[in-house]
C-alpha cells in the first residue's frame, strides 16, 4: 500500500500555475514534497494530503503549503506552514474533531505534531524531542503496516507513538486529546532490561489497546507478545493480557467493539513452541472484557479443522496460508482473508537484491491464490473460499526462521499481493484488494487490481487492470471505503487524470 | 463566474470530453474553421502595436481552443436554434445599420453557466444557461447588444495588449528580477506582485463591463425591446453563490417501478466532511481580498438605471426564447449523453418530465439509454471521468442528490433497473430502434428474470 500511495511523488504534480511570464511561474511554483492518504483503522480514506514546499524564509525556516483534499478528491484547505528546513511531512489521521499532521526534522531532532480544527484553523502544536538514534528507529518502523506514528481517538484526540531509546530500545506514546481532557504520556519502563516496542491496536473513546513485543535482545528469538487496556482519558493501565505459556499466541489484528470488548485474532502456538520459530497449530479468536478476563475462546486448527477441507481442495505440498484479516460480520460471522504461499528455492541474487535487510537468503516465497475461511459465531469453520490469482515471488527474509513468520514480516514490508481489507460496518460489507499478476494465454502478462467483495452473504469479484497501452501509467490509489481512486499519467502529453470509481457489486 | 462578463480570455467549457460530435456536418465544420482562420488571420495582420509576435501568439493559442471546443462538442450547431436566435440578432442588425456583423458569428455553448462572451474576432458566445435565465426576448437581445459593443470599443484587443504589458513590461521585469535575487521571502513577494497585477487587470475589465453596459444600450434601444429589460438580466445575473441546477428532481417517482421497487437507500447521503467550511480554507487563494469586495453588478444596474426612461421590466416579449429554452434543453439533454454527463442529464430529465402517464416521450428513450451508460461506464470504472464528485461547498441539493445516486447504485442494482424500467415503459418510448436496442441489452444482463 505504501508503495501506492508514494507514485504520487513520482509523477510529481505541482499545484496552481498563477502566473503568466515563465520566470513568475517558477517562483510561484510549490513544490511537491510528498502526498499520501489519510487512512483510518478500517482503511477508510478520509482525505488526502499534499505537502509542498513554498518559499524560502529568514534563519533556515522554511513556508510549506498543506494542501487537503476530501475523499471526494475536492480540495478543502490550503494551509500554510513555517518551520525549520528540512521538514518532512511523515503521517496525518483525522478524528472528526481535527486533522492533526506529523512532522518530523531530522537535523533539528523532533517530531511535531499540528492539530487543524474543524475551521480548518491552526490549533497546537506540541514537540517531542527525539535522538538520532530514536529517529533512525522511528523511520523504520513507519515502513511497517502494524506501525503508525499518529493514531486517531475517533472524538477524543490523538496518539503520537514514538520510539525510545531507554537502557535498552523502547517506546512511548502521547496522547493529545481534541476535547477538554488532558494530555497523557504511555510508554515502556525506563529501565527495562528487554527490547519493548509497542502500538496502539485498537482505540476508542474508553479504552486504548497496545500490542508490545517484547525480547531481550536483538539477535533474540524469544518473542513475547502482551496485550494492554488503557483508560482513554487518564492514560493509566486498566489490564494487561498476557499470552498463556501453554498456549502462545501471534496477534493478527484486534479490535473494540460497541460493548467496548476487545476482540483479538491470530494464531496460536503449542505450549512451549517459539512464535518466530515454529509452525502455528491453528487460528484464534478471543473475546475479553475490560477487566481482562476471557469472555469465549474459539479456535480453528490446522490439523483437524482447516486441513480436511483444505486438503479436499488442493493438494500441494508445503503450502501454507498466511492470515492478513480476520473481518466479523454482522450476524456474528467471521471470514478470515488469507493467501496462499509456498517455500522455494530462489535465483541467487534477487532476495539479496530486493530486501538488502533480509540477509543472505537463498529462499524465496511464492504467494498464489487468495482464499476466504468463513467461520460461524462460535468459530466454526464453515466453508473456504478460493480466488485464483497470478504467480508472484518475494524472497524469504530468514531460511531458519518458520515460514509463517517470515511471511509476517514480507508482510510488513508490502511483499504479499493483499494491499488492504477496507470494512463497511454500515452496509455489512468487506472488501479485500490485491494484486493480481495475470498469466494470460497468448496475451502478455497483465497486472489487476482485484477486490473480493463481501456483500449480502455474497461474494463477488470485481477488477481493474492497470496497464493502461504505451505511454501510459495507470495506479490504483486508495479511497473511501468501497471505492479506488485511478490515476492514469500520459508520459508522453505528461498530463494526469485523478478520477474516482466505486469498485463494482455485480 | 465571479468574472461574469469580464472578457473572458478563454472560454472553459464545464465539462469537455473526447465524443465527436454528431450534430456537426464536416461542411460546415471546414467553413467555421476557415471563417477562425479568415478572422483571426486578418486580427493578427492588422495588429500595429509594439508586441506583434506575443499578440500572435494569443490568438493562435485562442484559436485552437476554439478549433478543440468545436471538436469537443461544447457548443450546439442546430439549424432550428440557430433560426430562432437569428430572430433577435437581426433585429439588433437591423435597428442599428452602421454596425457591419459580416464576421459575426455566434457560437451556442453547451453551458448551464448563464454567461457569453466576445472573442474579439466577431465570434461570439452565448451559454445555453443565459436561455433558461433570461425571461424575455428582450433580455437576451440586451445581452447579444452588450457583447457587440465589447467588440465595437475593441475591448479584447485591450485586454490582451494590457495583459501583456502588465506581464511584460520593463517595470514588471525589474520587479521580478529584483524579486528573483532575493534569498528569503520570494515566493510571498511574488504573490504580492501578482495580486497587485491581477487587480489592476481586474480593474480595467471592470471599466470595460461599464463601457460595454453603456454602449450596449445606445444599441439596444433602437431595437424596440424593452429597454428595462437590461437591468433585469442584470439583477438575475448576480448569482454570486446561487446554485445554478436546484430545480427539484422527483428521482423515486419518475425511477421506480413495481418490478424492482425504488429503494430509499440509493439516495441515502454520505456524510464526509473534514471541516465545516462554506468553502476552501485557502491561504493562497487572492480573490479573497481584491474582487470580492468590489460588488460589480449593483454599481452596473445603478448606472444603467440612469439611461432608462421607464422602469417597466415585466413587458417583454417570451416568444423566441421560449423556443430557445425548448431547443437547448433537448440539445442540453442530448449532448450530456452523448457526452457522458449523466448526472447533467439526469437532471434536465428529471427536473423537466411532466408529461402524462400515457403519452409517448423522448423522455422514456433518453432514461433507458442513460441507465445504459450508467452500467457500462460503471463496469470499466471510468464513469468518475465525467460525473464530477459531489463538492462539499456545492449548494446545489438537487443535483448533488442525483450525483450521490448515480454513486450509490451498484450495478447489480442499475441492471435490474434498467430492465424493469425499460419493461413497464415500453409502449411510451418515442423511438421504436432505441426502445428495442435497449429492452434486449437489459434482457441480456438479466437471464433470470421473467
Ligand atoms: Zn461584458
Amino acid at each position: 500500500m505504501r508503495k501506492l500511495i508514494t507514485l504520487l511523488i513520482v509523477l510529481c504534480i505541482t499545484a496552481t500555475g498563477f502566473a503568466q511570464s515563465k520566470k513568475l511561474e517558477s517562483i510561484t511554483e510549490f513544490k511537491l514534497q510528498n502526498s499520501g492518504a489519510i487512512l483510518n483503522k478500517d482503511k477508510d480514506v478520509d482525505g488526502y494530503y499534499f505537502f509542498y514546499l513554498v518559499d524560502k524564509l529568514k534563519k533556515g525556516a522554511r513556508e510549506y503549503g498543506i494542501q487537503v483534499l476530501d475523499n471526494n478528491l475536492n480540495e478543502v484547505a490550503f494551509k500554510k506552514y513555517v518551520a525549520q528546513k528540512g521538514t518532512i511531512l511523515v503521517d496525518s489521521q483525522f478524528n472528526n474533531d481535527g486533522l492533526m499532521f506529523a512532522f518530523l526534522n531530522k537535523k533539528e531532532r523532533h517530531i511535531k505534531v499540528v492539530l487543524f480544527d474543524r475551521n480548518a484553523e491552526q490549533k497546537e502544536t506540541s514537540t517531542v524531542e527525539l535522538s538520532k538514534k530514536e529517529i533512525t528507529w522511528l523511520m523504520a518502523m513507519n515502513q511497517s503496516e502494524d506501525f503508525n506514528i499518529l493514531t486517531s481517538v475517533p472524538n477524543k484526540g490523538f496518539l503520537l507513538t514514538v520510539i525510545k531509546d531507554n537502557k535498552k530500545i523502547g517506546y512511548k506514546t502521547f496522547f493529545y486529546p481534541t476535547d477538554d481532557s488532558r494530555g497523557w504520556r504511555y510508554g515502556s519502563p525506563e529501565g527495562s532490561k528487554e527490547i519493548v516496542t509497542g502500538a496502539p491496536m485498537a482505540t476508542n473513546e474508553k479504552f486504548i489497546v497496545i500490542n508490545e513485543m517484547s525480547k531481550p535482545g536483538m539477535l533474540s528469538k524469544k518473542l513475547k507478545i502482551t496485550t494492554k487496556i488503557l483508560n482513554t482519558e487518564t492514560g493509566k493501565l486498566v489490564t494487561t493480557i498476557k499470552s498463556d505459556p501453554k498456549k502462545p499466541k501471534l496477534i493478527t489484528n484486534g479490535l473494540l467493539n460497541e460493548n467496548n470488548q476487545l476482540i483479538l485474532m491470530g494464531e496460536y502456538f503449542k505450549g512451549g513452541d517459539n512464535i518466530m520459530k515454529d509452525k502455528s497449530q491453528g487460528l484464534f479468536v478471543e473475546v475479553i472484557d475490560e477487566t481482562g478476563a476471557t469472555l469465549t475462546e474459539n479456535t480453528a486448527s490446522w490439523s483437524k479443522d482447516i486441513n480436511p477441507i483444505l486438503k479436499a481442495k488442493d493438494d500441494k505440498k508445503n503450502s501454507y496460508i498466511y492470515f492478513h484479516d480476520i473481518v466479523p460480520t454482522a450476524d456474528g460471522s467471521f471470514y478470515a482473508i488469507g493467501e496462499k504461499f509456498r517455500k522455494t528455492a530462489s535465483a541467487a541474487g534477487i532476495a539479496a537484491a530486493v530486501l538488502s535487510r533480509g540477509g543472505n537468503s537463498v529462499t524465496q516465497l511464492t504467494i498464489t491464490d487468495a482464499l476466504v475461511f468463513e467461520f460461524d459465531k462460535d468459530f466454526a469453520l464453515k466453508g473456504i473460499q478460493t480466488f485464483e490469482k497470478g504467480k508472484s515471488r518475494a524472497p524469504s527474509i530468514s531460511d531458519f526462521g518458520s515460514p509463517q513468520l517470515n511471511a509476517h514480516v514480507l508482510k510488513n514490508y508490502g511483499a504479499f499481493d493483499h494491499i488492504y481489507t477496507q470494512i463497511d460496518k454500515e452496509n455489512d460489507r468487506f472488501y479485500a484488494c490485491f494484486i493480481d499478476y495475470e498469466r494470460l494465454k497468448g496475451e502478455k502478462n497483465k497486472n489487476a487490481f482485484k477486490t473480493i467483495i463481501y456483500d449480502e452473504g455474497e461474494f463477488s469479484q470485481d477488477k481493474i487492470y492497470l496497464e493502461a497501452g504505451k505511454g501510459k501509467i495507470t495506479r490504483v490509489l486508495p479511497a473511501k471505503t468501497g471505492n479506488v481512486v485511478i490515476l492514469e499519467y500520459d508520459k508522453k502529453a505528461k498530463t494526469m487524470d485523478l478520477h474516482m470509481e466505486k469498485l463494482n457489486i455485480d | 463566474m465571479r468574472l461574469f462578463f469580464a472578457l473572458t480570455l478563454f472560454l472553459v467549457p464545464l465539462c469537455h470530453s473526447n465524443a465527436q460530435s454528431e450534430t456537426l456536418s464536416p461542411k460546415l465544420k471546414d467553413s467555421i474553421f476557415n471563417y477562425l482562420d479568415q478572422s483571426i488571420g486578418s486580427k493578427i495582420a492588422s495588429y500595429q502595436g509594439e508586441n506583434k509576435r506575443k499578440v500572435s501568439e494569443f490568438w493562435e493559442e485562442r484559436k485552437e481552443k476554439i478549433k478543440d471546443d468545436i471538436e469537443n462538442n461544447a457548443f450546439i450547431f442546430d439549424d432550428a436554434l440557430n433560426s430562432e436566435l437569428n430572430k433577435i440578432i437581426s433585429q439588433v442588425y437591423a435597428a442599428n445599420p452602421e454596425v457591419d456583423p459580416s464576421a459575426f458569428y455566434f457560437f451556442v455553448n453547451r453551458s448551464p453557466v448563464p454567461n457569453a462572451a466576445s472573442y474579439g474576432n466577431g465570434s461570439f458566445s452565448l451559454n445555453t444557461g443565459l436561455f433558461s435565465l433570461a425571461e424575455n426576448d428582450d433580455e437576451l437581445a440586451f445581452i447579444i447588444c452588450h457583447e457587440i459593443a465589447h467588440y465595437l470599443l475593441s475591448h479584447s484587443d485591450t485586454a490582451i495588449d494590457s495583459h501583456i504589458e502588465s506581464y511584460e513590461s520593463k517595470e514588471t521585469r525589474k520587479k521580478v528580477n529584483k524579486i528573483s535575487n532575493r534569498d528569503v521571502g520570494k515566493f510571498s513577494k511574488a504573490m504580492e506582485l501578482l495580486k497587485d497585477i491581477n487587480y489592476k487587470l481586474y480593474k480595467k475589465s471592470r471599466s470595460a463591463e461599464i463601457e460595454a453596459d453603456s454602449l450596449g444600450m445606445e444599441l439596444f434601444k433602437k431595437t424596440g425591446y424593452n429597454p428595462a429589460s437590461a437591468t433585469s438580466i442584470l439583477a438575475k445575473l448576480d448569482f454570486e453563490k446561487k446554485a445554478i441546477l436546484n430545480k427539484y428532481a422527483p428521482i423515486k417517482k419518475h425511477l421506480h417501478t413495481n418490478g424492482y421497487p425504488f429503494k430509499d437507500n440509493w439516495l441515502k447521503k454520505e456524510n464526509n466532511s473534514l471541516f465545516d467550511l462554506e468553502e476552501s480554507s485557502n491561504d493562497y487563494s487572492f480573490d479573497k481580498d481584491s474582487t470580492k469586495t468590489h460588488p460589480a453588478i449593483p454599481k452596473r444596474i445603478e448606472l444603467l438605471r440612469t439611461k432608462i426612461a421607464s422602469e417597466d421590466e415585466n413587458s417583454g416579449v417570451p416568444q423566441v426564447i421560449h423556443m430557445l429554452k425548448e431547443i437547448s434543453l433537448a440539445k442540453t439533454i442530448e449532448g450530456a449523453i452523448e457526452n457522458n454527463q449523466l448526472d447533467i442529464a439526469l437532471f434536465y430529465l428529471l427536473t423537466t418530465h411532466e408529461s402524462a402517464d400515457d403519452e409517448k416521450s423522448r423522455f422514456y428513450d433518453q432514461m433507458a439509454l442513460v441507465l445504459k451508460k450508467m452500467y457500462e461506464l460503471k463496469k470499466e470504472h471510468s464513469i468518475g471521468k465525467y460525473v464530477a464528485p459531489i463538492s462539499p461547498f456545492s449548494e446545489e441539493e438537487e443535483l448533488n442528490k442525483i450525483k450521490q445516486f448515480i454513486s450509490n447504485l451498484e450495478p447489480k442494482n442499475i441492471r435490474k433497473l434498467g430492465y424493469w424500467f425499460c419493461q413497464e415503459n415500453k409502449d411510451l418510448f418515442a423511438n421504436a430502434d432505441i426502445q428495442k436496442e435497449t429492452h434486449a441489452y437489459f434482457k441480456k444482463l438479466n437471464p433470470n428474470i421473467d
